[in-house]
């Protein structure tokens, strides 16, 4: 990979849960020896900030999605190690083969 | 060491409750200590109406919060204990620890958010919190990282 990976965690104010999210993601991509750039955003404006995919609640993804130009990632629990690392794995593999 | 959330801000709650009647329990122990203004529940709950309940954030779990604002005094965390969960319409339903926070700055993530990630993670620790029957187990519980 080239250039480093801009990976956005979204809640509604980009304060709260998006930092509990981004602390895992961080942990999923470091266990993945991918170094990538992981910062949060709030629903309004995140979207619309460029970067490779973006990670967000069920119930945010809808309006997330009509805005964003990159794949929007869902995670049903926040403080789950295993799904979060299962879905980046997910995002990687797919990332591979474009 | 600090305190994750300190013992006032912790509460076990026995009756029945609908969601907008959690969040305002949770915030009512944030408005007690001065960390909120009273308008701030009321933002919690907004968050919730107009958002939809991804303050649910894992089975049993929720965070309530709402956006910096003049209403935010000072960054804090609460926690309530819920003996009968309460129900958000999520998928992560019924929640049984509903913690709400205050955040003063945009640019500034919570320090005591991160540990209790941590904290968060650890099957046996939820677990246990969930059980608690006193406000000082729960007390000893969320601490038990920094002590």
């Amino acid at each position: 990979m080239l250039k480093k990976l801009q990976i956005q965690a979204i809640c509604g104010f980009g304060v709260g849960t998006s930092t509990l999210l981004m602390m895992k993601l961080t942990t999923a991509f470091k266990e993945y020896g991918v170094d990538a750039h992981i910062f949060t955003g709030d629903v309004i404006v995140g979207p619309t900030v460029p970067c490779d995919v973006i990670f967000t609640s069920k119930e945010l993804a809808g309006n997330v999605q009509r805005k964003a130009k990159c794949p929007v990632i869902v995670i049903t629990n926040f403080v789950n190690q295993a799904e979060i690392k299962d879905k980046v794995k997910g995002f990687l593999d797919s990332n591979k083969e474009v | 060491m600090e305190e994750i959330i300190i013992r006032e801000n912790i509460r076990i709650e026995r009756q029945k409750a609908k969601w907008q009647e959690a969040i305002k329990i949770a915030g009512n122990l944030l408005l007690k200590n001065g960390s909120i203004t009273e308008s701030y529940i009321n933002e919690m709950i907004h968050t919730v109406l107009e958002f939809g309940p991804y303050i649910v954030i894992a089975p049993g779990m929720a965070i309530a919060h709402a956006a910096p604002s003049a209403s935010v005094l000072r960054d804090d965390i609460s926690l309530v204990v819920f003996k009968d969960p309460v129900y958000f319409d999520s998928q992560n339903d019924p929640v049984k620890l509903l913690f709400a926070f205050s955040a003063s700055k945009k640019e500034q993530h919570l320090e005591q958010l991160v540990k209790l990630s941590t904290l968060l993670s650890e099957e046996e620790t939820v677990q246990a919190l969930e059980e608690s029957n006193t406000e000082e187990e729960v007390y000893k519980l969320v601490n038990s990282l920094v002590m």
